[in-house]
């Protein structure tokens, strides 16, 4: 539901990157974006390209990279994707793990000509 | 010639021609919340340097935050020195019903915002002396999603379930659970009407967040409030001797 308002911010930061960089456009934008981390990234697509706007991003590319949520059994120590096997070690049935993945929200890089 | 570059290239217009320069790969690894994290680190030293326990309590809206505020202070207000943010999208109804229960409590409305930020909490600290507390609760916008991903500066996020929302919704939001410290499940004088028990609550919470502590409460019985309490009086005593763990 904060989407807009993160993109802003996803904006103004690599604005000032650019700024500071004397780079006068960027034509991509890398992100990930985990899987628990509250953010749909289909509406970070739909406000790209309103936030973009008279920017030195307008018309860059948005390359989103979901973050799968990722644990690790505590028990035998194997790495799986927390939602697909609610929660629970495939492995050995363990219920006990330490998160791994899955709350990023980073700006990864840029392209910039 | 081409003049820039050197390559034998000729065009019409002299010796200069366009230079199509290939994209430029660059490594930011920004986090995209961190002007709110740094805020939000802000407010902790102040918590830290004033010794002020400040627990960020989130749920749905309609969950009961504000009937277990009302409670709680009413239970606690004579041992210790307690202060309200509220969050809300709308309105002060919220903060009129902690005025009446006699401390200092300040109304934020958010308008469109789904969630309170380091900011908002930065600003509304000017309001209290918080050397003279002891105890500073921030009620969240009513939410399961979005407040879940803010850092407040909080020293504990507390996530409160309700009985009627369903002893499901850990599984179905996992995130605010997974970023909690405790849960409280309240309003359990309701689970015999809805044929529920209240481990089903908590094998639920465990699975997305295995150690978290839980409790059961309801504001309205008093049943489970004792446990409450004392989670509160024990956070607020190690606040002041600096033992609480960081939460991250």
């Amino acid at each position: 539901m904060h989407e807009l308002g993160l993109m802003q911010n996803i904006v103004d930061t690599v604005q000032d990157y650019a700024r500071k960089s004397n780079v006068h456009k960027v034509v991509k934008v890398m992100l990930e974006v985990g899987q628990v981390s509250g953010v749909v990234p289909e509406s970070l697509e739909f406000c790209f390209e309103v936030c973009t706007k008279q920017t030195a991003l307008e018309g860059a590319v948005l390359e989103i990279e979901k973050i799968a949520a990722v644990g690790k059994c505590k028990t035998c120590g194997e790495g799986f994707d927390l939602l697909t096997h609610s929660f629970s070690c495939p492995k050995c049935g363990g219920a006990d793990w330490e998160m791994i993945s899955g709350r990023e929200l980073i700006i990864k890089g840029l392209e910039v000509v | 010639m081409c003049e820039t570059c050197g390559c034998g290239v000729n065009n019409p217009n002299g010796f200069l021609h366009e230079h199509e320069s290939e994209p430029k790969r660059v490594e930011l690894e920004e986090k995209v919340l961190r002007h709110n994290d740094r805020l939000a680190e802000r407010n902790r030293g102040i918590f830290e340097a004033t010794q002020v326990l400040v627990v960020n309590l989130v749920s749905s809206p309609g969950a009961g935050k504000t009937t277990l505020l009302e409670t709680t202070i009413r239970a606690l207000k004579g041992e210790m020195a307690i202060g309200v943010i509220e969050g809300d999208q709308q309105t002060d109804r919220d903060a009129k019903r902690i005025e009446a229960t006699g401390v200092n409590v300040l109304q934020i409305n958010t308008i469109d915002a789904c969630h309170l930020d380091a900011h908002m909490i930065k600003h509304a600290l000017d309001h209290f002396s918080l050397p003279e507390l002891d105890l500073l609760f921030i009620e969240n916008v009513g939410n399961l999603i979005c407040p879940g991903a803010f850092d407040l500066g909080e020293d504990f996020r507390v996530v409160v379930l309700s009985a009627p929302e369903g002893e499901d919704k850990p599984l179905k939001y996992p995130g605010v659970f997974i970023g909690s410290h405790l849960v409280l499940v309240s309003k359990v004088d309701l689970l015999r009407i809805l044929e529920l028990e209240v481990n089903q609550f908590f094998t639920n919470v465990k699975k997305v967040h295995p150690h978290v502590p839980c409790l059961s409460l309801s504001a309205k019985t008093g049943e489970g409030m004792e446990g409450w309490y004392a989670w509160l009086r024990d956070k607020v005593k190690a606040k002041k001797k600096n033992l609480n763990q960081p939460p991250r």
